[in-house]
């Protein structure tokens, strides 16, 4: 027993036990304070306070914001809010104020981030919907609307007995709007939910991006194409003049990608930075630089086993150039072109992508303090690369162009992940439907997704040059690799002329964009020929028509009939063809002529 | 005796309670820990002394106006009210659990916990408040309501290594705040 003596205590820690043991009595938290509050309550001849204070249910939301200000202003606006208290520092910012919507209170808090009170923008988007029943919610809306809210989803009647919409305010918060029109058992709802349950499953997966176009707006567009020819042997694609000379919207290929140019007009010019693969790095920077580009960063291997340099064009944008060392000179999954971001918060970036775009994230590398140097995000087919802000390389906020299969789901689904909207979705005379957010970094995308009539127009002749041959769709009518399109100043005038005087069949007719014009294809014989309004910006055209037919009296005399102005009656022609010549009401020519030459 | 230095305080602060009974409050945040420390160390579990505090003071706040002040500090009467309460709640559990009775007053008294004890505790429970909030978190969970390390560290998110740190130096906080106290 002796040779094994209990090792002494620390002397230190013999209080530090005593303090322990006495603290096993400790009270618990909260029982001092209910205590008290019970015995306030039994003071007699107290006035008595409701533990739940009257106006108050159990349950209050808070909506933290990082302007709370304007917040009020617009939900009195908007909703019809009454404030009901606010308490303010001396420079009147906000630290609690209270509004009531309905007979509902809500409470409004600034952003501070050290209690965990973020708002929309900086958690990407509004955490707790509120839910709202009103007593007309069409009504309610359009003045919300009006007020300046967003329609996340429109007012419709719903499945389980309410007339109810989505909207998002222009603060990031959103609201279920509604008006009870139906109680729905819950047998029937049972069933009911079933059924939608079954919709949605039925319904196509979740609108996709597939590509992304970078836009530059840039001051002296067609020198800007200048340059790319010369520096990295663009090809100008298309082009679109403004009356005015100046590009409105060019598209330039370079190896296998798409940029889009623009006059910048009404915005801002914004150059940006663009990692372009080519075959010889140092080639091209020199051919840049010979263009009138400067040096940047002179060609270098890098270590990852790409040779890369750097070019700034005269208009301001980055290129960085880069030689891959391996099977081909652009490396797998890569194109050509893809857009190059530095971004404040790259992560945060990324994630509203993820949110908003569905992108998807193939590569990341960070630096020991967590901060990203190098990602590559997938839209689509297309690679958006990013590196975190740092010394020269600072944001450049880039305009896209992005091609999706639901442009409305789209941008309802940027907005929920933080954007702000820039145009809310609208048919477009170019043939999209076209929406414009901004993203929490500054960059602005115009989402698209062809109309209907575009589409099927896609499908009947697809828009690579190279596939000249004419294609039949399921209805059999023909397209070629070039359509006359006529503006007009009543399509439907002209659709009524031309199916009385030549047969034309009608393929599509619609009405949509903005400002909303008409628009038709027409199909006579084995052609088609498109028409849209002449909405403004757009002047009517008129041309002329060469058209064959077998009985060319026949046609002649139909023509007339429905209200064509003959110019010269059917007569032989010196090469063989009998032909007649007449000007519908617009001023179009019609030449109609024999199919066959007359065999003598 | 502390509370003997404060008497003319105290008697103003009894005579205004009784006139105006919304005022009893500072009475009770006086000495709420002091008779929760002297109930804790006679019953057995913290729901019992929990029961029998709230007890004492509703009676305290009922009898106050017939509370006459002689000198006697108003803790003595308190604690009074306590010891009565506790013979009670010993007599009533005796008898719920049809146990030989142990109903001797006088075996209660002798186990009478000294003045000084409940002062020193009350101290103690009082200063847990002026920790740090991270500390004041693990102490309360560890000691009020008796979780286990792991527990408090997954409530806390911490390690378990960070929850047995905190607790060291709340435990060594304590007792240098009390070590100042006490001279």
């Amino acid at each position: 027993m002796t040779n094994a003596p209990l090792p002494p205590i620390d002397p230190q820690l013999t209080p530090l036990l005593q303090i322990a043991a006495d603290l096993r009595d400790l009270p618990r938290a909260d029982f001092k304070a209910r205590l008290k509050a019970d015995l306030q309550r039994r003071v007699p001849g107290a006035p008595t306070v409701k533990p739940i204070p009257a106006g108050y249910h159990t349950a209050t939301p808070c909506l933290v914001l990082r302007d709370p200000v304007g917040a009020i202003e617009f939900y009195k606006r908007a909703f019809g809010a009454t404030e009901l208290m606010r308490f303010a520092d001396p420079n009147g910012q906000i630290l609690h104020a209270e509004i009531a919507v309905g007979d509902s209170r809500i409470a409004i808090a600034p952003e501070v981030p050290e209690w965990g009170n973020l708002g929309p923008q900086a958690l990407g988007g509004s955490a707790v919907p509120i839910q709202l029943y009103v007593e007309d919610v069409d009504a309610f809306a359009q003045r919300a609307v009006g007020a300046g809210a967003t329609v996340l989803i429109p007012i419709a009647d719903q499945f389980y007995g309410d007339r109810a919409g989505r909207l998002a305010d222009p603060f990031g918060h959103i609201w279920i709007v509604g008006t009870h029109k139906e109680d729905v058992s819950t047998e029937e709802m049972r069933r009911r939910v079933e059924a939608w349950t079954h919709e949605q499953v039925a319904e196509p997966p979740v609108a996709r991006a597939y590509r992304v176009e970078p836009h530059l707006p840039v001051e002296g567009a067609s020198r800007l194409i200048d340059f790319l020819q010369h520096a990295f042997g663009a090809e100008e694609t298309s082009r679109h003049t403004r009356p005015d000379g100046s590009v409105a919207h060019a598209e330039v290929r370079i190896g296998d990608s798409v940029i889009t140019i623009g006059e910048a007009l009404e915005v801002k010019p914004a150059p940006t930075a663009l990692h372009l693969y080519v075959p010889d790095a140092d080639a091209s920077y020199a051919r840049a630089l010979r263009a009138g580009a400067t040096s940047v960063q002179e060609p270098a291997d890098q270590h990852y086993g790409d040779r890369e340099a750097g070019v700034q064009d005269p208009f301001g944008n980055r290129w960085y150039i880069s030689t891959h060392q391996g099977e081909s000179y652009i490396p797998e999954g890569l194109h050509s072109i893809s857009s190059y971001l530095h971004p404040h918060g790259a992560p945060q970036l990324i994630d509203f992508l993820k949110r908003a775009f569905g992108a998807e994230e193939v590569f990341r590398a960070q630096a020991p303090d967590g901060s990203v140097v190098h990602a590559k995000i997938r839209l689509g087919e297309s690679v958006v690369e990013m590196g975190e802000a740092h010394g020269p390389y600072q944001p450049m906020p880039t305009v896209y162009h992005l091609y999706v299969d639901d442009t409305d789901a789209v941008y309802r689904r940027a907005l929920a992940a933080g954007a702000v909207s820039l145009s809310e979705p609208a048919d477009q005379p170019w043939g999209y439907r076209n929406a414009g957010v901004r993203d929490p970094a500054g960059n602005q995308w115009w989402v698209n997704t062809p109309t209907k009539s575009r589409a099927r127009k896609e499908r009947r002749a697809p828009e690579s040059a190279a596939s000249a041959a004419r294609t039949t769709d399921e209805a059999g009518v023909n397209f070629h690799t070039i359509t006359p399109f006529l503006q007009v100043r009543d399509v439907g005038e002209t659709v009524t002329f031309l199916k009385a005087a030549f047969g034309a069949e009608v393929i599509v007719f619609e009405r949509g964009g903005d400002p909303p014009h008409d628009h038709a294809d027409l199909r006579i014989g084995d052609s088609m020929i498109m028409m849209g309004e002449a909405i403004p910006g757009y002047t009517p055209t008129t041309s002329a028509f060469y058209l064959s037919v077998a009985d060319v009296d026949a046609a002649y005399a139909r023509a007339l009939r429905a209200g064509a102005t003959s110019q010269q009656p059917p007569k032989e022609m010196p090469w063989g063809h009998r032909m007649a010549h007449v000007k519908d009401a617009l001023g179009n020519s019609w030449f109609i002529a024999a199919r066959e030459k007359k065999v003598d | 005796m502390k509370a003997r230095d404060n008497a003319p305080d105290e008697r103003l602060v009894i005579e205004a309670a009784q006139r105006d009974p919304s005022r009893f409050a500072e009475l009770y945040e006086h000495n709420f820990e002091r008779v929760y420390a002297y109930i804790a160390r006679r019953v057995a579990d913290r729901s019992t002394a929990e029961d029998l505090t709230a007890d004492v003071f509703h009676q305290a706040l009922a009898h106050l106006p017939r509370f006459e002040w002689r000198g006697v500090p108003f803790l003595a009467w308190l604690l009074r009210i306590a010891a009565n309460a506790i013979v009670d709640h010993a007599q009533r559990t005796a008898r719920e659990r049809t146990l030989p009775q142990a109903d001797d007053p006088g075996e209660v008294s002798r186990e009478e916990v000294s003045l000084e004890e409940v002062h020193h505790r009350a101290q103690l429970f009082r200063l847990v408040k002026e920790l740090p909030a991270d500390q004041q978190r693990v102490i309360a969970l560890r000691f009020a309501e008796q979780r286990s390390i792991s527990e408090v560290g997954q409530a806390l998110g911490r390690s378990d290594g960070a929850v047995k740190q905190l607790q060291f130096r709340a435990l060594q906080n304590l007792r240098a705040r009390m070590g100042k106290i006490h001279g």
